[in-house]
């Protein structure tokens, strides 16, 4: 635990709190985004930030999501440190061009490796019947442009040090958020050496399988874990939170030594992380695997409004423990 | 009316520019530059009179169409047709081409592919200057055609909204791509749009080098005191959208006809109606050819660059490897 977070903090407080302190730091820092200045943000994570740094730094941008992301872009290269909101994930998809050809090119196109100091914080998830357009997670398609770093935390600390990494980082850095997750408190296990950018936190140990996991579905892993060991099988769950990069010496350190290993993400399933972990598991650990890697996610529809199909459209505890017991059988 | 050194200097730089542009095409026909470019012969005046009104730190966006920029802004001859040729040595280091040469260091933004891509970045570097006082414009080049992108109007918006000393650069060349400009705009004009965002608008004769140092110089105090300003630059180009556009879509005689008010040529008249000496003018196009030919030549000759050099750059597993494998598995095992 740090001096800021404690088991009374919410993942909304411990964005907060980095937002503030990160602006405290320096005076570079701006934010940008919708409702975020006079509203305190539609989730209420930037509350009080308006009154204490001023609308010159924080800023209520228009509905205009390729304006404002873009400008995050010219501002991070003439000097300042923008922080962007991104009400939804779904949203980010509109201002895709400037995520994907301009921001994530810029280095490339310069042909020099300048410092691209731009954070955009997206939240996104299923959050109770908000229906197929304000739930899409998008975190994978920022995979396939890789100057982006893909951050995500959850829980209280890991949020406040792995937002405040990211806003420090003088690259690109998309950092995800999930709204179901915001009022959240209590701390998972981790240090400050583990809650950095490039590195995955044990949050339970086990010797049978490892559960690799990011976000909503890090809870759901643990209560996994909790029904397994009752059938005497040990998960050890580890929360990725650096997307990319990887952190390949925890996965890999882990994966040697339990041989079986199942990714979930509450993405869809096609394209996911998990495919892209499980098959690089393939290719420098096949010797130490005792089966294939297995990954389960999202169905990959749009998720509809229906509580009846919503509630299992993404990986439930029941299917976790269902993988981990075909993981075990094989 | 413009001084006549500073005429005679924006000649000879308009004159430099159109050489390269000309040696350029021909090194695309010899097979010696791939892809294509995209020149700007008979829109010089607005580059060079964007740059002869603005400062210094002034900072310019430019499109895919940007080779006149970057010269106009100082890069070296030889650092631009180096990127060309894709060497190491070029402006990008040779990631570029021809569709993105810049360097900061310069105050030339890489260009932009993607028309109109490059508008929030221009926004984005004003807000910088505006928020940390840097006292510097940015002049954001666009086309008729980036005129239909629906991002230049979150921007034109945006600016107005903070104040931001910005100067939307627009080059009116007639044609977005290969359609005439008639089919695709049905506003009476491109400025009427940007002054309906509360933009301050101005219209500039682009083929007139004199009229648009005046803009310039004017859009530049206004952004800088008041707020963002929308320049419509009439233009045309001479040369097609891109080398080995069969140009189809307009004739002779109308090309024939925006020749009569070639920037260089009106230049030059205007010169010599004040005293200047024609062989000294001429000796300024002969100069031209000859930095030109001899700057491409010393430019081909450069090293291409190799993945060790983008080392820093690659964030794959790609680093440290040549040629690079395909497996995906760096030597650092980084993923």
């Amino acid at each position: 635990m740090n001096e800021v977070t404690d088991d009374s903090t919410t993942i909304r407080d411990a964005v907060r709190l980095a937002l503030r302190d990160a602006m405290l730091a320096d005076d570079d820092v701006i934010l940008m985004g919708e409702d975020i200045g006079e509203f305190e943000g539609v989730f209420k994570t930037s509350r009080g930030l308006l009154s204490q740094f001023g609308e010159a730094r924080v800023r209520d941008t228009p509905i205009s999501e390729a304006g404002f992301v873009g400008m995050a872009l010219g501002a991070s290269v003439a000097g300042l440190r923008p922080v962007v909101e991104v009400m939804f994930g779904d949203f980010a998809l509109v201002s895709a061009d400037q995520l994907f050809n301009q921001i994530a090119k810029m280095r490339w196109m310069m042909g020099r490796d300048i410092p691209v100091p731009i954070t955009v914080r997206i939240q996104q998830g299923i959050a109770g019947g908000s229906g197929p357009q304000h739930t899409q997670s998008v975190e994978s398609l920022f995979g396939h442009f890789s100057d982006w770093e893909i951050v995500t935390a959850s829980s209280a600390e890991s949020a406040y040090q792995l937002l405040l990494a990211a806003i420090e980082s003088d690259n690109p850095t998309a950092f995800f958020e999930a709204r179901s997750m915001y009022g959240r408190k209590g701390n998972h296990r981790g240090t400050s050496e583990t809650h950095q950018i490039g590195r995955a936190s044990v949050i339970a140990e086990g010797s049978d399988v490892t559960l690799l996991s990011y976000l909503t579905m890090v809870d759901v892993c643990l209560d996994a874990r909790a029904e397994l060991v009752s059938q005497d099988i040990e998960c050890e769950v580890i929360d990725l939170q650096s997307l990319r990069p990887l952190d390949w010496q925890t996965i890999g350190e882990s994966v040697a030594r339990t041989g079986r290993c199942l990714v979930v993400h509450e993405a869809p399933r096609f394209m996911g992380f998990g495919a892209e972990i499980a098959a690089s598991l393939h290719e420098r650990y096949s010797q130490q695997l005792r089966s294939p890697v297995m990954r389960i996610g999202g169905l990959g529809t749009p998720v509809p409004y229906a509580e009846s199909l919503e509630e299992s459209w993404r990986p439930r505890v029941q299917d976790v423990c269902d993988a981990v017991f075909r993981l075990a059988r094989s | 009316m413009v001084a006549k050194t500073m005429l005679e200097r924006a000649f000879e730089s308009m004159t430099h520019i159109r050489e390269f542009e000309e040696h350029s095409l021909r090194m695309v026909m010899r097979g010696k530059i791939r892809g294509a470019v995209h020149l700007g012969v008979g829109q010089e005046a607005c580059a060079v009179g964007a740059r002869f009104g603005l400062e210094d730190d002034d900072v310019v966006l430019a499109t895919y169409r940007g080779h006149s920029y970057a010269l106009a802004w100082g890069m070296p001859l030889t650092r631009a047709a180096a990127e060309l040729f894709g060497r190491r040595d070029g402006s990008n280091g040779g990631l570029g081409g021809s569709k993105h040469i810049g360097s900061l260091d310069h105050g030339v933004a890489p260009g932009n592919a993607i028309v109109a891509g490059h508008v929030p970045t221009a926004c984005g570097m004003a807000l910088a200057s505006k928020v940390k006082e840097q006292n510097r414009v940015i002049l954001c080049v666009l086309g008729d055609g980036a005129m239909n992108q629906g991002v230049v109007y979150e921007c034109l918006n945006l600016a107005a909204i903070w104040s931001l000393p910005i100067i939307f650069w627009c080059e009116n060349n007639q044609y977005a791509e290969m359609t005439p400009i008639a089919d695709v705009i049905a506003s009476e004009s491109l400025a009427q749009r940007a002054e309906a965002f509360g933009v301050t608008v101005m219209m500039s004769d682009g083929m007139d080098v004199g009229d648009v140092i005046n803009a310039s110089e004017r859009s530049r105090a206004i952004a800088l005191t008041e707020g963002p300003v929308f320049v419509e630059l009439e233009t045309y180009r001479f040369s097609g959208h891109m080398s080995g556009d069969p140009e189809s879509y307009r004739n002779e005689s109308e090309i024939e006809e925006w020749r009569t008010r070639d920037p260089i040529r009106q230049a030059r008249l205007q010169l010599e109606n004040s005293g200047q000496d024609p062989a000294e003018l001429d000796a300024i196009g002969t100069r031209a050819t000859e930095r030109v030919i001899e700057a491409f030549d010393r430019a081909e000759e450069g090293t291409p660059p190799s993945w060790t050099d983008v080392e820093s750059l690659v964030r794959t597993s790609l680093v440290g490897e040549e040629p690079p494998r395909r497996l995906g598995i760096g030597r650092t095992g980084s993923e």
